[in-house]
């Protein structure tokens, strides 16, 4: 009686709690928030020295890169585990606050908050302790590839494996499941935070021109690509040169992406590989026949899933809406909590 | 959510617009491309690609793979995969995937170490439960023998009619008025039943004397096997409490309606007035509780 009450005055939320962006799944709404993992503080000074909230979301990520002294944006995710626990716990408790209509209780709804597989004892408490610390009355955890492998629409809960490999922008997990748990979990930290520094270093090194994490991400999105393909685009980029000290401008080709991008892509592919070798043979021979699953942001990344296919040999496919696969398996499971156990994970 | 349940309904959707498989033949061949050199881009068996060619995507793996194989071969043939998507239908509704495993089995596996936990309370529990049910009984073992204590120099009157000593002094100063008369008879210990039964016409010649008085009556208990018996009268008070051996007769005179107390009440027969009474509708586990009019 008392937990429909609960919910009568706080919806449950599930949370993608990713390094790029942070996505609320509702109970019976769907996604009602997608916003980017910045948070801008503003520190004042005079008489009322403090440090307030700026802005959290897209509009503290136009200021990445752009602040003046008093203010600071900070991303407080890095590599899929919190690094900076109480801007992360204001980060959260923003998001909360913008997605519950109730203005009259306080919410402290339940949350689902799905964590890297990778991650320590230390980073999934930490997490669960934002989680709580921002209002949270319950956090339960769900480890990652099972929310993406969930929310790509794959048979978790048959008798057949499912390799997913979800690539973040502070991870890469890969997960095989079947029989609705993890056979196999594996975690690089190796994301499109990655590529993005792997452009701004190609460029300095060969170009000698400096660029922002922000002017990188869009050459990525815009003409980066993991596999050589028949066209090869162009994209102008303006930058600080690094001899001069003046801002001029150059043109870079994909071909000089998918060079730059090298290093972090073959990590994923050794990843992938592990995650092959380790399989047992029976979930091997489903995989050989279905293929796996990209999602995540990175599976956006222009012909990733053909290089893992020439690599592996293996079909792969991308997930439709990859962006969001992770929030709405957590989603899904939000949907179904009370009446399962064995997809949630402890500490 | 087995492939099989799912793709029925499915499968009747595609059938009805037969284009997605057509459309990919027709680009491929447009192409010059065969189904071998398809499905060694694609990674997929030959027998994937002539399945989505003929329309049959009940023989692929499930919804999300069979999109993800007819977007990825549109995009080889450079043709655009989003009316081949729409074609296929919408996804299954999110609702209805199933995150658990199928169970056709209910219970829970004993855990060696918890149980092993948990039986301390209820030992603790047990052992109280015994020292209650002992602590009874040995309160229950030194209240039944007094009576036996009382009626010990009874018993050794050997015959002879006696006065009984009141077990409480009070109540039998009170009543004053009701008589109060037993009398035993004991039987020679080795005499059989049938004679330690004849002694009854004596009774009424020794209690002749003590003939109840207008308004009074006599009860007479008769002993086939050791037992105890106690009668209060009107007022309540105890006239008596003793126990008898067997083939005494116990009479008792005193104010009627008598609360009667017979313990071992087989072995017993109980008479007013020389009138028997039945004493086992009144019984219950070897005591029988009456009240005699």
């Amino acid at each position: 009686m008392f937990g429909s009450l609960r919910s009568y005055f706080s919806n449950d939320l599930a949370i993608d709690l990713g390094t790029a962006n942070t996505l609320i799944y509702a109970r019976s709404k769907g996604i009602v928030l997608d916003e980017p993992s910045v948070v801008a503080i503003r520190t004042e000074g005079g008489p009322n020295a403090k440090r307030t909230i700026q802005a959290v979301g897209r509009a503290a990520k136009q200021m990445l890169g752009k602040t003046p002294g008093n203010i600071t944006a900070i991303r407080p995710m890095k590599d899929g585990v919190i690094a900076d626990f109480v801007v992360t716990e204001q980060m959260i408790k923003q998001f909360i606050k913008k997605v519950h209509d109730s203005r009259l209780f306080s919410p402290s709804p339940r949350i689902i908050v799905c964590v890297p597989c990778g991650s320590t004892q230390v980073e999934r408490r930490a997490i669960r302790d934002a989680a709580l610390a921002a209002g949270a009355s319950q956090v339960y955890l769900i480890e990652e590839p099972m929310a993406a492998a969930i929310g790509a629409g794959l048979p978790v809960s048959d008798a057949t494996g499912s390799m997913v490999v979800d690539i973040g922008g502070g991870t890469t997990e890969v997960g095989v499941i079947s029989l609705g748990g993890m056979v196999y979990a594996g975690s690089v930290r190796v994301g499109g935070d990655k590529f993005d520094d792997a452009i701004v270093n190609y460029i300095r090194r060969n170009y000698g021109m400096l660029i922002g994490d922000t002017t990188a991400e869009n050459i990525k999105k815009e003409i980066g690509s993991a596999f050589p393909g028949s066209e090869v685009r162009e994209m102008e980029v303006k930058g600080r040169n690094l001899a001069e000290g003046i801002p001029r401008s150059f043109t870079i080709s994909s071909n000089e992406i998918l060079e730059a991008l090298n290093e972090p892509l073959n990590q994923i592919v050794s990843a992938v590989k592990i995650a092959l070798e380790q399989t047992p043979p029976e979930l091997g021979a489903d995989i050989a026949d279905r293929g796996m699953v990209l999602t995540g942001g990175g599976a956006l990344l222009r012909d990733l899933d053909r290089l893992l296919m020439e690599e592996t040999g293996l079909p792969v496919i991308v997930a439709d809406e990859p962006l969001t696969c992770v929030a709405r398996g957590c989603g899904l499971a939000l949907e179904k909590m009370d009446k399962l156990g064995s997809i949630f994970t402890s500490e | 959510m087995s492939e099989a349940s799912q793709f029925p309904q499915e499968a009747s959707a595609v059938a009805e617009q037969p284009g997605v498989g057509e459309m990919l033949r027709a680009a491929r061949e447009a192409r010059g491309l065969t189904v071998a050199n398809v499905a060694q881009m694609l990674k997929l068996g030959v027998r994937q690609i002539e399945a989505m060619e003929a329309g049959r995507f009940d023989l692929l793996p499930g919804p999300a793979f069979v999109r993800g194989f007819v977007r990825n071969y549109a995009r080889i043939l450079g043709i655009d995969a989003a009316p081949l998507q729409a074609a296929l239908g919408n996804e299954p509704p999110a609702g209805n995937v199933e995150l658990v495993p199928v169970s056709n089995a209910d219970g829970e596996m004993p855990s060696g170490g918890e149980s092993r936990m948990s039986s301390t309370p209820v030992a603790v529990v047990a052992f109280g439960l015994l020292l209650v049910v002992l602590v009874g009984w040995y309160f229950d073992w030194f209240r039944t023998p007094q009576p036996i204590e009382v009626v010990a120099p009874l018993v050794a009157g050997e015959g002879e009619p006696l006065f009984a000593p009141p077990l409480d002094d009070e109540p039998a100063a009170g009543q004053g008025a009701a008589g109060v008369m037993v009398e035993s008879v004991e039987a020679p210990p080795q005499a059989p039943v049938e004679t330690a039964v004849q002694p009854p016409p004596a009774v009424p010649d020794t209690a002749a004397p003590a003939t109840p008085a207008t308004g009074m009556a006599r009860l007479t208990f008769r002993f086939a096997g050791e037992s105890w018996f106690e009668v209060r009268d009107a007022g309540g008070a105890l006239l008596v409490s003793a126990t008898g051996q067997a083939g005494q007769v116990r009479t008792v005179d005193g104010q009627p309606p008598f609360a009667v107390v017979v313990g071992n009440a087989r072995e017993v027969r109980l008479e007013r007035n020389g009138r028997s009474i039945d004493l086992v509708p009144h019984t219950r586990v070897s005591v029988a509780r009456l009240s005699v009019e």
